[in-house]
Order: C-alpha cells, then sequence, then structure tokens
C-alpha cells in the first residue's frame, strides 16, 4: 500500500514551505522539505552601487535584517580595503547580538512555547493568543526582553527591522552618553527579567530534557574561536562530525573551496554540502545547536551554567533537534551579558567614529565576502564588483537553506520511527513532523532570499487517490 | 464589545512587517486582551483560513501563483482588507525584480551560480508554485480600504491603524513629507552645490544630507517614520512611497533637485554619474511607476 503525505502549511516559521512524504509498503520511501519561495535578491541587485548592498539586501529576511546587514558591510569593507575602529566594531557587534536576542525571543517564547506548553490544546486553537491567555505574565515578561533588543536596534540604527547602522569603514554615528547609560540600566533589568523567564519555565524544560528524544547523527558548521562563542567575526569556519571529529576547517574567505550547493529540483532551496564529504554525507547542521556543539568555552559564566544545566558537556556533541531550542536560550543569556559588557565601555560615545568612512570611492578588491553567525546559522555574502564598484555577481548562502537537506532526512527518519510504532497515523505525524521543523526555526524568505510562504503537509493515499492536506487549506 | 477578527495573511515577504506588529509589545497585549482577537496567521499558530474575518492584513507582494490565489481567497470574506508594508503597497524592495523576466531570475541563483552544482541543468519547478511574470501589489487584485507603507510600517503608524479601527474611526495616513519630520531640516530653501554617492566624503552630520550632495528621498516620500534613518545616519531611500497625488516619485524627486540647484551647479551629467537611478529613485516602488508600462511593453 502507497500513502503520499503533504503537509501544508507549515504554521508558526517564517515563510512558506511544504513536507511531502512517500510511503510505500509502511516504508518512508522518501521525504522532502520543499521551499516554496523565490525572490531572486541575487539577480536584482547586480548592477547597483556595492554601498547601497547593506540596507537592500537586509530586505532578505524581517527577522534577521541585522545579520544580513553586518554581513554585508564586511563584505563591502573587504573591497574598498577597509580597516574598522575599535568602537565602530563594537557597536556593529552589540547590533548583532541585539538582533539575535530580538530573533530567538520571538522563536522561543512565541512560535514554538506552544509546542512545549500547549501540547494538549486543539490545533484550532494552537497559537500565540492561547499562550497568552495561558501564561499572560511569561509571555509579557518575554515581550519585554524583547523591547530591549528592539530598543538597542533602534538607538543604534534606526529600527529593530530593517537597520541602517553601518557605514562602509564604520557606524554611522556613535551612542549618546544619556543612551548608553540608559540602555544599560535596561539591560540589567532585562538580565534579571530573563532569569526570571528561565526560572519559571524550568519544570518544562525538565520534563521535556527526560523524554526520549530523535538522536540523529549530524555534521556540524560554525564560526569558531578557540575562547568564546564566535557569532560576528573569526578568522576560522569549524566543520565537524556527529561524534565531535574535526571534518574541515578553513578560513572562510576560502568558503568556496569547501562548501558547494546542489540544485535539487523540487525545492526552490538548493542543498549546500561539505565538498570533502560530497553530498549526501556532507550535508551539514548549522544555526544554535552547531555553535554550543563546536564552541569549546563560552565566555559567559551565565552562558556556561545553563550549558551544564541543559545537559550539554564539553567534548561531547548533542544531536537531539530539541536542543536547537535549549541552545537558544543559552544564547540569550551570552547575548545579554555581552551587550551589558559592551555598554560599560564609554569609546562608543566618541564623536570621531566617521573618520574611517573612505572620502573618495575606491575599489581595493573586487571581491568581497563578509561571513557573520545569523541567529540561524552561518550567513555568508560574496559579491563581485567592477572598478565604477558596482555588482556584476553575488552569491548568498543563508542559514537556513543549509539545514533544509538535514530536515528532509530527519523527517523520513522520524515517521519511519512513528510507522514502526503505531503505523500510518497521520495526526501524529503531522504533529510531530512539523514540530521538528520548527526546531530548526527555519526561516525559509531568508532560505531562498529567494520566494517565500507557510510549511505545508500533504499526505497523499494512493490506494484511494485521495489526498489528505493537513491542516486542511486552500483547494 | 465583540473583539475584531483579524487574518494576516502573508504573501512573498520578509516576514518584517508580522515582526513589526509584534513590536507593539505591551501596547498589543492590551489591543488583544480587549479589542483584537488574531484567528488566523500562519506565523503565529496553527488554526486554518476563516472562512470570514473582519479585517485581513495583507502583507508581502504578489510573486508566485500560490499568492494570487491567497489574495483571491479574501474576496467578499472581510470587511476591511489591508496592504501592509511597502511590498503589499508597491511591491517593494523586491519589485526591482520586474526589469527582468522571470527566467533570467532563475538562471542567475540555479544555474550562472558560483559554487552551485545543477545536474539536470534547469531550475527547480518539481510541484512549486510559478513566478507570476511581474511582482504586483496587492491592490491590483482586491480592493483595499486601507495601505499602510513603510519597510516595515513605522511602530506610531501601526498603532494608530490599530486604535482607529478599534475605536470606530477613519484611519489616514500623514500627508507630509520625510523633510517636515527630519532634524536636519532648517525650513530654508535648500541649495545643492553637487551629488555624489553616499557616504563618499566629508559628513556633516549636522546638515541637510541634500545640501551637502548626497541624494536623500526625504522631499518626495511621505512621513510618519520621524525621519528615522536619518536620525541613525543614514540618507532616506524612500520606503514609504509617495505622497498623497503624487504621480510618481522619481519625476518629483527630479524635479525638487533641478529646483534647488542651479545649472551650474548641477549638471545633467553630475546626475548621470550616479549610478542605478532606477534602483535609487523606485527602490520600493517599481511596480507601481509611471515607467511600468514602458517594462511590461519591453517584455511583450
Amino acid at each position: 500500500m502507497k500513502h503520499h503525505i503533504t503537509i501544508c502549511p507549515v504554521t508558526r516559521i517564517e515563510g512558506h514551505a511544504k513536507v511531502t512524504i512517500l510511503i510505500e509498503e509502511n516504508e518512508v520511501k522518501n521525504a522532502l522539505f520543499q521551499v516554496l519561495e523565490f525572490r531572486a535578491f541575487e539577480h536584482f541587485i547586480k548592477n547597483r552601487p556595492i554601498e547601497e548592498l547593506p540596507i537592500l539586501v537586509t530586505r532578505i529576511c524581517g527577522l534577521c535584517s541585522t545579520a544580513h546587514h553586518l554581513a554585508s558591510i564586511k563584505a563591502v569593507d573587504h573591497i574598498f580595503g577597509l580597516e574598522i575602529p575599535d568602537e565602530a566594531r563594537n557597536l556593529r557587534l552589540m547590533l548583532h547580538l541585539a538582533g539575535i536576542i530580538h530573533s530567538h525571543l520571538l522563536h522561543f517564547f512565541i512560535l514554538y512555547l506552544p509546542d512545549l506548553m500547549l501540547s494538549d490544546v486543539p490545533l484550532q486553537k494552537r497559537g500565540f493568543t492561547e499562550l497568552l491567555r495561558r501564561y499572560p505574565s511569561l509571555i509579557k515578561q518575554a515581550l519585554k526582553v524583547r523591547i530591549f533588543a528592539h530598543k538597542v536596534l533602534e538607538a543604534l540604527a534606526g529600527s529593530s527591522i530593517h537597520p541602517t547602522g553601518a557605514v562602509p569603514g564604520s557606524f554611522s554615528k556613535p551612542l549618546e552618553h544619556e543612551v548608553r547609560m540608559e540602555l544599560l540600566s535596561l539591560c540589567n533589568e532585562a538580565q534579571r527579567t530573563y532569569s526570571q523567564i528561565l526560572n519559571s519555565i524550568r519544570p518544562h524544560i525538565e520534563r521535556f530534557l527526560s523524554q526520549s528524544e530523535l538522536n540523529i547523527p549530524s555534521n556540524y558548521l560554525a564560526l569558531y574561536d578557540e575562547t568564546d562563542l564566535a557569532l560576528y567575526d573569526s578568522p576560522t569556519i569549524k566543520a565537524i562530525s556527529s561524534n565531535g571529529n574535526v571534518i574541515d576547517s578553513f578560513d572562510p574567505c576560502n568558503y568556496l573551496e569547501h562548501i558547494n550547493e546542489l540544485v535539487v529540483e523540487w525545492s526552490y532551496a538548493k542543498a549546500p554540502f561539505l565538498t570533502k564529504l560530497g553530498y549526501p554525507d556532507g550535508f551539514y547542521r548549522v544555526g544554535p545547536l552547531a555553535r554550543i556543539n563546536i564552541a569549546e568555552k563560552i565566555d559567559s559564566d551565565w552562558a556556561e551554567s545553563l550549558k551544564v544545566e541543559y545537559g550539554f558537556r564539553s567534548g561531547i556533541v548533542i544531536n537531539s533537534t530539541r536542543h536547537y531550542n535549549l541552545a537558544r536560550l543559552i544564547e540569550i543569556a551570552y547575548c545579554l551579558d555581552k551587550i551589558c559588557e559592551l555598554l560599560k565601555d564609554p569609546s562608543i560615545e566618541r564623536e570621531s567614529i566617521l573618520r574611517s568612512v573612505p572620502r573618495k570611492l575606491k575599489i581595493v578588491s573586487n571581491e568581497g565576502i563578509g561571513i557573520v553567525e545569523a541567529p540561524r546559522g552561518t550567513l555568508i555574502h560574496h559579491y563581485r564588483v567592477n572598478d565604477e564598484g558596482l555588482v556584476t555577481h553575488a552569491n548568498m548562502i543563508v542559514a537556513t537553506v543549509q539545514n533544509t537537506p538535514i530536515i528532509s532526512r530527519d523527517i523520513r527518519i522520524l515517521v519511519t520511527k512513528i510507522i514502526e510504532r503505531e503505523g500510518v497515523n497521520e495526526e501524529k505525524i503531522w504533529r510531530e513532523v512539523t514540530a521538528l521543523v520548527r526546531d530548526y526555526d527555519p526561516c525559509l524568505s531568508c532560505s531562498v532570499h529567494s520566494i517565500g510562504s507557510p510549511l505545508t503537509i500533504e499526505i497523499v493515499l494512493s490506494n484511494t487517490n485521495s489526498i489528505v492536506r493537513l491542516p486542511k487549506d486552500l483547494k | 464589545m465583540r473583539k475584531l477578527s483579524i487574518a494576516i495573511e502573508q504573501l512573498t515577504t520578509c516576514g518584517g512587517c508580522e515582526n513589526s506588529i509584534l513590536n507593539l509589545g505591551d501596547e498589543l497585549i492590551v489591543l488583544l486582551e480587549k479589542n483584537l482577537e488574531i484567528v488566523y496567521a500562519p506565523i503565529l499558530m496553527d488554526s486554518n483560513r476563516p472562512q470570514h474575518v473582519d479585517i485581513v492584513i495583507l502583507s508581502g507582494a504578489v510573486r508566485t501563483e500560490d499568492d494570487l490565489k491567497k489574495v483571491k481567497y479574501w474576496k467578499g470574506r472581510c470587511n476591511v482588507a489591508v496592504a501592509f508594508g511597502s511590498c503589499a503597497c508597491f511591491g517593494g524592495i523586491p519589485g526591482l525584480s520586474n526589469l527582468s523576466p522571470s527566467n533570467q531570475l532563475l538562471e542567475s541563483s540555479y544555474i550562472n551560480q558560483i559554487g552551485t552544482i545543477n545536474p539536470a541543468g534547469s531550475p527547480p519547478t518539481l510541484n512549486l508554485p510559478k513566478l507570476t511574470d511581474f511582482i504586483k501589489p496587492v491592490s491590483e487584485l482586491i480592493n483595499v480600504d486601507y495601505e499602510l507603507p513603510g519597510c516595515p510600517p513605522p511602530p506610531e503608524l501601526i498603532r494608530e491603524f490599530f486604535i482607529s479601527i478599534v475605536e470606530g474611526r477613519e484611519f489616514r495616513l500623514p500627508n507630509k513629507s520625510v523633510c517636515d519630520e527630519c532634524p536636519l531640516n532648517t525650513g530654508e530653501s535648500k541649495e545643492m552645490k553637487s551629488v555624489k554617492r553616499w557616504p563618499f566624503g566629508e559628513i556633516d552630520r549636522n546638515k541637510c544630507l541634500l545640501e551637502q550632495g548626497f541624494i536623500c528621498l526625504g522631499p518626495v516620500t511621505r512621513g510618519g517614520c520621524n525621519a528615522q534613518c536619518i536620525r541613525a545616519g543614514y540618507p532616506c531611500r524612500g520606503c514609504l512611497g509617495p505622497l498623497d497625488k503624487s504621480i510618481d516619485g522619481a519625476a518629483k524627486m527630479i524635479s525638487v533637485i533641478a529646483s534647488s540647484s542651479s545649472l551650474i551647479d548641477v549638471s545633467i551629467e553630475d546626475l548621470g554619474a550616479i549610478p542605478d537611478l532606477v534602483g535609487l529613485f523606485y527602490r520600493f516602488t517599481l511596480p507601481i511607476s509611471a515607467i511600468k508600462p514602458w517594462l511590461w511593453r519591453k517584455r511583450h
């Protein structure tokens, strides 16, 4: 007997995607995580002035626009051959950290929390409104911390969504003294609030840690720094295997020799893989779980203690996707600590900040590469320009796209387990597959910088030729 | 009082518009506790599309056949339809792709791309929604009661919009320009003595950017954003679109430049030295621009 399952749309994720699963004789023959969007950024930014890109490409993603802004400005600095003064680098870093908090809080407390805390609620009610009804103080606290991140972004870059802070060689303005002091006191408050939040969700996390887990051995890739969690700049990208062995380690600027992308006919998202291992062996995970697995040390006591609490042990790779969510919580604590540290330094008030912006347009290199760790993982912007500084070629490898081939594989393994246990239980498949996809916090606008929409699961029972779409949707 | 039901339908979008609604924080919570009920929003909840709602918020541009279906679904199923954000209102930044046919867009990503391996030699197609020929704003497909532009719409406007709706008042966009809200605007007439590419040159952070020779779309762009980009040290790029009764923002901008500079100071050649005038003047509005018919003819 053949079943063909499609889940469409997949809810509580950013963008539009569909899961298609083909089952024959109770065996999963194939599972595809299809991304349904395409917006063509790589094409339409051609022939545009390179200095305009850092604000153009933010529109790739409204959840991690700061990461795109910063990866882009790093590539632009490269092209103009610019050195960044420390205070400008610190303002950029602060912008980045606030962007990560803003994105992670949205995912954990608004998109993901219903899976953790509303599993008994029927589908039609599962979501933000019900969350707010049942856990008003928790959600209000989470939004409060998020508003802190929003205020940092607004103070530094005009807006928390599609910021305009970084300029070639520097940052557009210093932070005024009063603003710095106000943000510092808000930061301390945000740390306290976040600590209360973590206390109140502790029983839920403990229950979650005691449940059996789907551990699927995977490769991981992230920026690496031997002394700290590397989120903004680091001379190395490291790829490790599921047991922690180093597969590859390279200068981010040489990424083309180490990562290739495969075009698959069934998705607008390509399938990146480690060149060394080829595909499918070289598919890998990126994002918070990859970063926490790869970082040997985190320069924040708070983050280190959370790591221990959530079961991360140094030298041991955690392969459960549910731990993506816990890794996000650890990173929020880390980012709050770091922002606090950066705000204590008065050098970010220096008026001379614009001195490193070039007075004349001068192309030093016709190629520029900028790489940061975006909330969802390693983000690569690579531009080529002509002598007038107009873009001739652009290649972007965004975080989510790197996870998409692994998501397809995980769905196949998960559905196989469900069928072994209880046959083709469609409701269960829908519930668990969407939860699995959500663990990764995919951002599909990003993944295709390209076309965008909610995730769909479709189940086609081929013996009856009927198609069951979950949830019911447009016919 | 009965709560007003709201659906949020995402078309081809970056998610920034939805994110900007959540940025209302406490105010959003108060609205949800008292006046509004979100009944459908795939980004926030698992429920299915309802048969009817009071308000549908359409965010994003129409780029695929799926988007067309989604917009059409709401015809006759809502009391109020809102085009939310610059993509829904004007096509937005992805609207710049209207300069090229869709096969070229796909080729740049899937065929002629460095580091990309494409065994089939063609772009992906299997069970994927097809691209439309052009990006369109939603108002071309459905009657829109309100337009709330901005990339994303500024928090003040979103707040004012929701409050007007729950109080049963008509919502009106401010018909003042970004210059009217700009801290660098002295009120005196502007004099442009040169044209330069931003940010190359000596920048005075306390002086009007246009007067320094940097193109800033403040004079021809609707305000409501409190000139946030200029306050952050960046020129305006026009995300809130043209003012009422202004047919084409680019034409208006060229006239602003002409009237604030004498031919001795700034010539047509100087303006020609600014590359990519289309991408600068129509950054958010190409799909509704005066050159739209020309783009269409070029393609057909």
